[in-house]
């Protein structure tokens, strides 16, 4: 059974039916708008990588938790670290202030900087299992950059984050324990989602 | 691949030269400093998280291997590695099982 976390842009599926014993043991689809970014398209219909679910949100939520400070030594530091790694990946990018590579905690699946610049969010990603798609429309479209505005990303990410926290992360849990997988850190996550929102709302609080 | 059987490309004797290749890769990445922070998020560390090593980064010459792809989890207190792959080199095949049940494997990239 597929669940869908849908912000207005970021839409992420996962299958809760199928587990595989490995670091990576879901099958999850990330999409922004029509870009795929994570997951393949076969034979007309999407397939999931496979992914830790819990790394993933986590991947996502660092991703606004370094845009929200910029000035940040150590964002700026993994900034330009991961600004040259881009360029030796072939991805041109532009004028951002923060770029931090991730590989979204799945399986072999993709190369990813998030990227931002003062009101931008850029997603440079070069999605491996899209390679070779047969399905038309997505043929040659497994590198590219998404672009969005840095408060549509951040507001779409916390809205997914929680509800996956809410009404998923037990579920997904429980299939973990299950299996024999030592728990995950839930509470971790839970503050880590609190210090990103407050981080949020101290800088676009006034606005919405 | 295609139903034929194919000769993949050997980089590693047996398992122990794998297995001093990767204690190798870890130690000099954890040793990196750039590297090093890419464990954390400004001082604390990531719980479920994975990095990409390039090996000319960290002085490690192995024919056919650019790339290795380290996953982590920060549990009790330390850093487990989960898994270890190369990722890029001219050694390393990408295949994808096409259709589950007819196809087969073909090769890719």
């Amino acid at each position: 059974m597929w669940v869908t976390l849908k912000g207005k842009r970021l839409t992420v599926k996962i299958d809760l039916e199928r587990y595989i014993n490995t670091p990576y043991p879901f099958f999850l689809i990330f999409m922004i708008d029509e870009h795929l970014l994570l997951g393949a398209c076969w034979e007309g219909e999407f397939e999931g990588a496979n992914a830790d679910v819990y790394g993933f949100f986590e991947s996502l939520l660092t991703a606004c938790y370094y845009f929200l400070q910029p000035e940040h030594p150590h964002v700026q530091k993994i900034t330009k670290f991961d600004r040259e790694n881009a360029e030796r990946d072939g991805f041109e990018l532009r004028d951002e202030v923060v770029v931090y590579q991730t590989t979204l905690v799945a399986e072999a699946a993709g190369t990813y900087y998030f990227c931002s610049t003062r009101n931008l969010t850029r997603i440079y990603y070069e999605n491996d299992f899209l390679k070779f798609t047969d399905c038309p429309e997505y043929k040659g479209k497994h590198k590219g950059v998404v672009e969005l505005s840095l408060k549509e990303f951040i507001e779409d990410v916390l809205k997914i984050s929680r509800e996956y926290l809410e009404k998923y992360a037990p579920v997904i849990e429980k299939i973990r324990l299950e299996h024999g997988e030592e728990s995950d850190d839930y509470d971790f996550l839970q503050k880590f989602y609190r210090e990103v929102e407050e981080l949020y709302k101290k800088k676009f609080g006034s606005e919405s | 691949m295609n139903g034929q059987a194919k000769q993949l490309p050997k980089v590693f004797r047996d398992e122990r030269e794998l297995r001093e290749f990767l204690d190798d890769v870890v130690k000099k990445t954890l040793e990196n400093s750039d590297y090093k922070k890419q464990f954390f998020k400004n001082g604390a560390p990531n719980k479920n998280f994975g990095i990409s090593v390039d090996l000319k980064k960290l002085g490690i010459n192995v024919d056919g291997i650019d790339v290795v792809r380290l996953e982590f989890k920060f549990e009790k207190g330390k850093f487990v590695l989960k898994t270890a792959y190369p990722k890029k080199g001219s050694a390393v095949w990408e295949y994808r099982y096409v259709n589950r049940y007819e196809r087969g494997w073909i090769r890719e990239g």
